[in-house]
């Protein structure tokens, strides 16, 4: 078992990990940047090291001080959170190498997800649906055996980045004229994003939903589904609203998804927890887009509904920690089912009114929501001020509800009960998706906000 | 509430005299307290403050920072988490000493993370007053290592 657990990384993530390790009864030591010595992460661990000044280049994303922080503090075991090093197949490597445990997968499987290309080749070969696309990476736009290839699949396209993730690099080509500036265009900005200029071609997909399955896979090759998430509330490809379970998803179907997500997972011999993310038309046809090699922001949705043996037992990051100790599963698939409906809103520090404009600075006061069925994670308090070198994210609100409607109503009570004082948030922004009649009446694709919401503005 | 202008106004007529302490009680209340800093001429740089309590603390920082400035010493922190290092080895003898006298530029210590050395060098010439680290112990990212007197 793991004895001491260093957290690469910060805010709301941070302290989700330190309260699993806690509760586990395994000591948690926090990094921190000189721009965060006062989030409150730093406060609740018990022990704390300053790693390097604030951008992440010299600090949260800088591999050797992270492996000197766990040679100073005697941790045995990295956790990496979301976003920064979670998915940098490399430092998985350095960990191991250093003889850290690394709580996520192989260095192998980040690897494997990691290029999409690839990521969609051993999907396919596993059996799993994939979006109709093109084989190989684009190498030269103007080959003719290119173009028919992709005529052959059917306006309209997307063009994706290989190296790309979330949404970055995305671009839709309707005709056959405007293909070719769009894939130099493409190829072009991913190698300025990325550092490569690999892209690849998929049909697009119109008003689809975008549906995810979690994983917890153990090192022995058990591997669980959970139910799905629906993450089609999206603003330029970020996820604002996720909830479970996805409303047009039936048992018969949940079933399918499920297992097309498991075959993946034991395809690559993946371990520790995942999401598979699927793209689904309105005919419940999904395909799978990618896999996602960490745990996700919004994987407390998933821990709201699910009942394990028919208790609410789902800790995602504590299985996580007993995953990479060594554990086994203790349940599969047929042991969960779904209580409730729960939605989450991602509370971010930046303007609706302003086109999300990041709004940086000290928070004066606030007041956090509370009662029946309403769960917070953040990092904030009054009187911290955000620093500007890191992600918007302040703030997730979950709530669970009996269904669907008494979760719409139970967060715009929580949204209500909300409040923070001294900078702009999403909270107004998702008070008012919540009302939206299409949105109560779970018409939600990924096109929603365009739909629905900026068009009446 | 006194107006920034009738502030500078005061320190006007401060700097015309040699006045060490200047007491203003407003007709509203308001207390404004100029003081001279040692050896510092005033400039229209004083920030205006809103009681008396924070002026004294303002002030108290400040004169604090002046005895630090009269010894003349100075921090080297550590420029990344890791290993410090007085010495190449145990064969070799440490960079520094106590006492010793260094010139700027010059590497006072090493921090090792994952193999790699890293040089922590003097910003300017000193001498060493007090090494803060034991060697071979871990330092985190700023932590004070050496303490620097200035040479006369």
């Amino acid at each position: 078992m793991i004895k001491k657990l260093l957290i690469a990384n910060r805010g709301e993530i941070a302290i989700r990990v330190i309260r699993a390790a806690k509760e586990l009864g395994i000591k948690t030591v926090a990094i921190y940047s000189e721009a965060d010595k006062d989030c409150l992460h730093t406060m609740l661990a018990d022990e704390k090291i300053c790693i390097g000044p604030g951008p992440a280049t010299e600090s949260y994303l800088s591999i050797p001080s992270i492996i000197s922080a766990c040679e100073a503090t005697g941790a045995d075991a990295v956790h990496p959170g979301y976003g920064f090093l979670s998915e940098n197949s490399y430092f998985a490597e350095v960990c191991e190498a250093c003889g850290i445990i690394f709580v996520g997968p192989s260095k192998e499987s980040i690897e494997k997800m990691g290029d999409k290309i690839e990521a969609k080749k051993i999907a396919k070969k596993a059996g799993v649906p994939v979006v109709p696309g093109i084989e190989e990476s684009v190498k030269n736009p103007d080959d003719i055996a290119l173009i028919k290839e992709i005529k052959k699949i059917g306006f309209p396209v997307i063009i994706k980045a290989a190296m790309g993730g979330g949404g970055k690099g995305m671009r839709i080509v309707n005709s056959e004229e405007s293909l070719r500036i769009a894939l130099l265009t493409a190829m072009e900005e991913s190698k300025k994003a990325f550092g490569s200029d690999k892209i690849y071609v998929e049909k697009y997909i119109e008003e689809p939903k975008h549906v995810e399955i979690q994983i917890l896979a153990d090192k022995k090759g058990n591997v669980v589904y959970f139910p799905e998430r629906d993450c089609s509330i999206q603003r330029r490809h970020q996820k604002l609203i996720e909830e479970s379970p996805c409303s047009v998803v039936n048992e018969h179907l949940r079933k399918k998804i499920g297992r097309a997500a498991t075959k993946l997972a034991e395809e690559i011999g993946y371990y520790s927890a995942g999401t598979v993310e699927f793209i689904m038309d309105k005919k419940g046809n999904f395909y799978f887009m990618e896999m996602n090699t960490r745990i996700q922001v919004e994987h407390p949705v998933t821990e709201a509904i699910s009942l394990i043996k028919g208790k609410r037992a789902l800790d995602l990051v504590k299985e996580q920690i007993l995953i990479a100790s060594g554990e086994k599963l203790r349940f599969d698939a047929d042991d969960i089912s779904i209580c409730g409906h729960a939605i989450e809103c991602r509370i971010n520090a930046e303007d609706p009114d302003k086109d999300f404009l990041p709004s940086p600075g000290k928070i004066e006061s606030v007041t956090f929501p509370g009662g029946n069925g309403v769960r917070v994670d953040t990092h904030i308090y009054a009187g911290y001020t955000i620093p500007t070198f890191y992600d918007s994210l302040i703030a997730k609100l979950i709530v669970i509800g009996t269904n669907r409607q008494e979760a719409i109503r139970r967060m715009l009570r929580a949204l209500d009960e909300f409040k923070i004082n001294g900078i702009k948030t999403t909270i107004p922004f998702h008070k008012r998706v919540l009302q939206t009649q299409a949105f109560i009446e779970g018409d939600v694709t990924t096109n929603f906000l365009h739909k629905y919401i900026y068009e009446q503005a | 509430m006194a107006n920034i202008n009738d502030i500078q106004q005061y320190i006007d007529f401060l700097s015309t005299t040699d006045i060490e302490e200047l007491e203003i009680t407003a007709p509203d209340g308001e207390v404004i307290l100029l003081k001279r800093k040692p050896g510092i001429q005033y400039s229209g740089s004083i920030k205006k403050q809103q009681s008396l309590g924070e002026t004294e603390s303002q002030i108290k920082q400040e004169s604090t920072k002046e005895e630090q400035k009269d010894k003349k010493e100075f921090v080297i922190t550590s420029p990344m988490v890791g290993k410090f290092l007085l010495s190449i080895s145990k064969d070799h003898p440490p960079f520094i000493v106590e006492g010793a006298q260094i010139k700027q530029g010059q590497k006072v210590a090493v921090i090792e993370t994952m193999k790699i050395l890293r040089d922590v060098v003097s910003p300017q010439d000193g001498v060493v007053k007090k090494i803060l680290v034991e060697d071979s112990k871990f330092v985190e990212y700023g932590q004070p290592l050496i303490v620097l007197e200035e040479v006369k």
